[in-house]
């Protein structure tokens, strides 16, 4: 049975857990926006082969983390 | 019977003036790393998977325009072995979950959405990881040592060392798998406020002492000369 508050919001449980699922996947894609930046810093700091398959590995996870967060809107 | 006296090769001869032509150049460290290197019998190459690289032609932050990398050295990649595991473990701890039933009341799409996450973040760790392997590194100049060390995503420390002020570098091996590896820490004293310059689980470290004490030297020699 749901609560009366959730009734007044016309919220369910699993409407909840959604939310705080797309929240946290939200903050996971600023965390993967600093990995970005922070390889870029890196590879100012010592010029090496795989700066670029690094910048590229990061730009990739940033794109995975932002369709994860249009996912679980669309899926949850 | 034996030769009693052997007249140097030709091209000996004319290696030993390139060297000491480049000594006076413009470019006069290039002669003097040539000739370390020689002594050392070290060749520019990539060894123990881009862990021990000698003159890579890389540059650095803060290089100048008289500074050549002598060597780039980064942790042995035996090192990596735990946190590979414990990838290795994190990935098929979701098919070990799943598989006790405890979320059989969950629905489908928040498993899969979950798992999804989950694989994101292994990812994420491992790449932290590989990043900081692949960008703490400590190199050695003709001039100074530079230790550029990646605490985590936001923090960066960068030591110099000038091989004119350091004291004798020491390196230290020992144990199972450093023997197996040929790997070990190297410490280089110095006359500074922080005191020693560590590069720490780089493979073969009695050769970046000696080629650290020897180019030392060399600068020492060429500050007695006045030059």
């Amino acid at each position: 049975m749901n609560s009366p508050l959730f009734d007044l919001l016309n919220l369910t449980f699993l409407d909840i857990i959604k939310w705080m699922f797309v929240v946290g996947l939200v903050i996971y894609v600023v965390f993967a926006l600093i990995i970005v930046r922070q390889v870029k810093v890196m590879s100012e700091a010592v010029d090496c082969d795989a700066n670029s398959l690094f910048q590229i590995m990061s730009w990739l996870h940033l794109l995975m983390a932002v369709l994860l967060v249009a996912f679980a809107i669309v899926i949850l | 019977m034996p030769d009693i006296y052997t007249a140097p090769s030709k091209k000996k001869i004319q290696a030993e003036t390139y060297v000491e032509e480049m000594k006076d150049s413009k470019f006069w460290w290039k002669g003097m790393i040539d000739e370390v290197l020689k002594n050392v019998g070290e060749t520019p190459r990539s060894a123990a998977m881009g862990a021990y690289n000698v003159r890579p032609g890389t540059t650095f932050v803060t290089q100048q325009e008289d500074e050549e990398v002598v060597l780039l050295l980064r942790a042995h990649p035996i090192i990596n072995i735990p946190w590979i595991i414990l990838a290795i473990l994190m990935f098929i701890f979701p098919i070990i979950l799943l598989n006790t039933g405890m979320f059989s009341a969950v629905p489908g799409k928040f498993i899969f959405m979950g798992r999804i996450t989950w694989y994101l973040m292994i990812i994420m760790f491992v790449m932290e990881k590989i990043l900081y392997w692949y960008y703490s590194v400590f190199i050695v100049t003709n001039e100074r040592l530079v230790d550029i060390d990646f605490y985590n995503l936001m923090y960066r420390m960068v030591t110099y060392a000038n091989l004119n002020h350091i004291e004798e570098p020491a390196s230290v091996t020992g144990g199972f798998v450093r023997s197996i590896f040929q790997y070990g820490n190297v410490w280089v004293t110095t006359a500074s406020e922080k005191p020693t310059v560590e590069a720490l689980n780089v493979p073969y470290p009695d050769k970046v002492v000696d080629i650290i004490s020897r180019l030392s030297e060399e600068l020492e020699k060429r500050r007695e000369q006045g030059k």
